[in-house]
């Protein structure tokens, strides 16, 4: 079967975050006002062969752990992009 | 006489800067592709600036997986003097022969980009890594 899969990559709490934080500045004056945390990440989606759901997941942390993250300063988290 | 490869990736952009330093040292130096697969003959590689494989990803990230860095890392473990400059160095760090990552530098904070880049430069001169002098920092007269 063949899975769709996004891949989440964020960086780490206390990782600066030099996009998150311009973002976050810009808001007042585009008038939205109350929001705070801002942080930029990196979107991947994919289609992955595998017997199931949890092996193209599986795969998918594989991948993201070697490949679409640095795990020293990032965290990755794979999961389905079926529509439910 | 001394003799230096300079790897090349898809994106590199310093390659000629390299190869005319080592020659004004008065070493050899020659191109190296990254899809080569030894580095035999040479006493010594530079990774140069650039943006290789376009720093997609994250810079250094894909030229990592290059042939050529199996090469580098077996130089490195037989005691090679390898040298990483800009670019080359984030392919080092990414490819696991430096310690730590290229970390995101705020650019509206100038004491924090100080005190990355002298980070960077601490590891860099610490043992194990800049360890010998030789071949290439041996030609320099300081």
């Amino acid at each position: 079967m063949n899975y769709p899969i996004i891949v989440d990559v964020t960086l780490r709490e206390g990782i600066a975050d030099p996009e998150g934080a311009t973002i976050e500045r810009a808001l007042p004056a585009l008038g939205f006002n109350g929001i705070s945390h801002v942080r930029a990440g990196k979107s991947f989606r994919m289609n992955i062969d595998a017997e199931d759901e949890s092996s193209a997941l599986a795969i998918a942390a594989a991948l993201a752990q070697r490949l679409l993250s640095n795990p020293v300063i990032e965290n990755a988290t794979a999961r389905s992009a079926a529509k439910g | 006489m001394t003799r230096i490869g300079v790897v090349v990736f898809p994106g590199s952009n310093c390659e000629y800067d390299a190869l005319g330093a080592v020659s004004a040292l008065g070493a050899e130096a020659e191109f190296v592709w990254h899809s080569a697969t030894h580095l035999d003959g040479f006493d010594g590689v530079i990774l140069p600036g650039g943006f290789a494989h376009g720093d997609y990803l994250r810079p250094g990230a894909l030229a990592r997986f290059s042939p050529v860095m199996e090469a580098v890392a077996e130089f490195a473990r037989a005691g090679g003097a390898v040298l990483g400059i800009c670019n080359g160095f984030q392919v080092l760090t990414e490819a696991g022969l430096l310690p730590g990552a290229h970390l995101p530098v705020s650019t509206n904070d100038a004491d924090r980009r100080i005190h990355r880049v002298g980070t960077h430069q601490r590891r860099l001169s610490g043992p194990g890594v800049g360890h010998s002098h030789k071949p290439l920092f041996g030609l320099l007269h300081v």
